[in-house]
């Protein structure tokens, strides 16, 4: 790919992607009571300062008070603000974009940021530039979509511009080629611009009502009039904006939480409302590379307290629909003590994943049945009883090996004669007893002719050995002579004599 | 085949791949598993079937576990061990040519047998391993964690899984008391392998 450079011209700005989530305090709380589908309006100080499309259409008007609101419309759903959760909610947004971009910016309150400059990456093949980019900003729609958000797109040359489009909201998407930017601009009106409320009401004073009026006015008397923001505004509606992001940096790990309208005591409704919370979640930990291998769910009970379940997972993994599973099998397991009032989900133990393990889209579907039964077993058994096999180097044949977590993935094989972890030992059983049985030896003349094992007498008809395995002094010194011995009634056997002369049986050759 | 015919039969797989899509099921496996040993192939007419239990009956050290554990190793892709009895020894598994990376151990410690076949008909129908071996020490009567529950109940269930994911499932078995499995195929080993005996399905019944 050619690079272009264009020194003549200063710098470039960069290609951006801005997504506007339009009214995002209401969004947010809809989505924390998972209820989008309610008319809804958001009150500050006894008005309404933000109402959903339902609401304004059954009658509310912004600036109401709450009793005027709710007699205009019967069963509105009213909800106080709150805008730390407004940020946060913003911010879970920008870390979920992390998978799509390299970097994110958040610009409060209601604007994402996102560098598109790696949008033909993530194109189909054969997509033009601005193909990939109207890719991209679908692919950023769909993920806010899945996170309970809607939003409108943009993507144009510079932060500020692509800002201004998104919010304009005149398209769902916009996708404006490099160096039609002040076209795009001009006949959108000065407000999107988001200049100083007095540099604004000061043009909108001298009849300058849209970005393009702006753009034509000279630089010398703008900056005469306005000081150093005349010109500055003025460059923004000629779409010069060559300004980097502020990219966000991921502090913490993610937790989501809805309230629950009213008590529920089944599961069933419970894990209806968890699975845009789990959806939230895997987006965020994916837009970091992470993968959660435990969850934490807590449930708040009714009238007081909480019930804390940990979901253990058997791969690390930020896929939702995994993890319902789970959590599925863990709720309907549980009695709960009380109705649950609302639920927090977070992500309390996580780890670098590869892409093939995000799982956003794409995931094969023989490594989604693995996980998934992975994931089940881990939740009922443990992590610890799952696992596969590592070989470590020693001598006590009980030590040879350890347990590793399993993944699926190839590793090397070595097939080899001996099964030891030594280069030169002798064929090892396929089954090891543990702890060895002692074992009681009869003999003759110095030969060993059978052995006793719980009672019963077994005849030696074939004996090979001994192969002497001892060593460790450095932790736990051992040493034993190994035979491999034909037992009347049992088989091939793997006997060792320890240091004291004593007889055990340690493993079969099956 | 008529094109209408062929058209339609696109049609059918389009819509099987979706469903397994949104059951996030891998695509069934058919046929039979070679087991890495030409005498017990040949004696099963290819191998193990796939989508069924065998089981695979012998004492103490009769070499079942090294025709399991050839098995796996000739299936490539990952494999289930359910090692109810704790005594796997993984060197050996490498030694006889068994990625172990790829072969899940499971080991349900000392919880009671419903716990060890559920584990099992869950890793027979996920569909994720290409064989499940299951080592497990069943009594006689009721299964131990579960009032009344049968055996054979419990064991049928398996045999669905199995058919369910697909799944070739190797139950290793003494050779005489325990409860059996409704499985496909029944082998007998004896002197480390050296003898196999099939006592039904496959082949011809043949010893080898």
């Amino acid at each position: 790919m050619a690079v272009q450079l264009d020194l003549a011209m200063g710098p470039r700005a960069p290609r951006v992607l801005a997504l506007h989530f339009p009214a995002l305090p209401l969004q947010r709380a809809l989505a924390a009571r998972g209820a989008s589908a309610l008319p809804a309006a958001l009150v500050h100080e006894g008005k309404v300062v933000l109402a959903n499309g339902r609401a304004r259409a059954a009658g509310v008007v912004l600036g109401s008070s709450v009793v005027q609101a709710e007699s205009a419309c019967t069963g509105l759903l009213l909800l106080p603000g709150d805008e730390a959760a407004d940020r946060a909610a913003l911010i879970g947004l920008a870390e979920s974009m992390l998978a799509l971009a390299p970097s994110v910016e958040p610009a409060f309150p209601e604007v994402l940021l996102l560098d598109a400059s790696g949008a033909p990456l993530l194109a189909p093949p054969g997509a033009d530039a601005a193909g990939a980019e109207r890719a991209l900003a679908e692919r950023a729609r769909r993920l806010a979509a899945r996170m309970g958000f809607r939003c409108r797109a943009a993507v144009a040359s510079g932060r500020g511009v692509a800002r201004a489009l998104a919010r304009a909201g005149r398209e769902e998407l916009a996708v404006v080629a490099r160096g039609g930017e002040a076209a795009a601009l001009a006949p959108l009106p000065l407000a999107v611009l988001e200049l100083p409320a007095e540099v604004e009401s000061r043009l909108l004073a001298l009849g300058v009502r849209d970005a393009g009026g702006l753009a034509r006015l000279p630089e010398g008397s703008l900056a005469h009039r306005f000081g150093a923001c005349g010109p500055a505004a003025a460059r923004l509606a000629r779409g010069e904006d060559p300004s980097p992001l502020t990219p966000h940096v991921p502090r913490g790990l993610p937790e989501e939480r809805v309230e629950l309208d009213g008590p529920v005591d089944r599961a069933e409704p419970l894990l209806f409302v968890l699975r845009p919370l789990a959806e939230r979640v895997a987006a965020r930990l994916a837009g970091q590379g992470l993968g959660a291998s435990r969850l934490e769910l807590a449930l708040a009970l009714d009238p007081r307290g909480e019930e804390r379940l940990t979901v253990p997972l058997a791969r690390p993994g930020a896929s939702a629909a995994r993890w319902l599973l789970v959590l599925r099998e863990r709720l309907g397991a549980l009695a709960l003590p009380a109705p649950v009032t609302g639920l927090k989900l977070a992500a309390v133990e996580v780890a670098t994943v590869g892409a093939e393990q995000l799982a956003l889209d794409d995931r094969p579907e023989v490594q989604a049945a693995l996980e998934t039964v992975l994931a089940r077993l881990a939740s009922r058994f443990g992590e610890e009883a799952l696992f596969a096999a590592e070989p470590v180097e020693r001598w006590l044949p009980e030590g040879t090996w350890r347990a590793a977590p399993f993944s699926g993935d190839a590793g090397a094989v070595v097939p080899r004669t001996g099964g030891g972890s030594h280069g030169d030992d002798g064929p090892r059983p396929t089954r090891l007893l543990s702890p060895p049985r002692r074992l009681v030896a009869e003999g003759e003349g110095g030969r060993l002719t059978a052995i006793r094992l719980e009672g019963r007498v077994h005849a030696v008809l074939a004996l090979e050995g001994p192969e002497r395995l001892c060593g460790e002094w450095w932790s736990d010194p051992f040493r034993r002579d190994y035979y491999r011995a034909r037992l009347e009634g049992l088989g091939d056997c793997w006997l060792f004599e320890d240091g004291d002369g004593t007889l055990h049986l340690h493993g079969f050759f099956d | 085949m008529s094109a209408a015919a062929r058209s339609q039969q696109a049609v059918l797989e389009g819509l099987r791949a979706q469903i397994r899509e949104l059951e996030a099921r891998p695509a069934r496996r058919e046929g039979a598993l070679a087991s890495g040993r030409a005498a017990v192939d040949s004696l099963l007419g290819g191998g193990f079937p796939r989508g069924a239990l065998s089981e695979i009956a012998g004492g103490p050290a009769s070499g079942k576990t090294a025709l399991a554990l050839s098995t796996v190793a000739a299936a490539g892709g990952a494999s289930a061990w359910v090692d109810g009895r704790a005594e796997l020894y993984p060197p050996a598994a490498r030694a006889l040519g068994v990625d172990l990376a790829r072969l899940l151990i499971f080991r349900p410690g000392g919880r009671d047998e419903v716990a060890a076949l559920w584990a099992s008909e869950a890793l027979l129908a996920s569909g994720a391993f290409a064989v499940v071996v299951m080592d497990l020490s069943l009594a006689r009567g009721p299964v131990a964690g579960r009032r009344g529950a049968s055996p054979d109940a419990m064991l049928r269930r398996l045999r669905a899984a199995a058919e369910q994911g697909g799944t070739v499932g190797l139950w290793l078995a003494p050779p005489l008391g325990a409860p059996r499995v409704p499985a496909a195929v029944r082998l007998e080993v004896a002197e480390g392998g050296k003898r196999v005996g099939l006592v039904r399905g496959g082949g011809d019944g043949r010893a080898a």
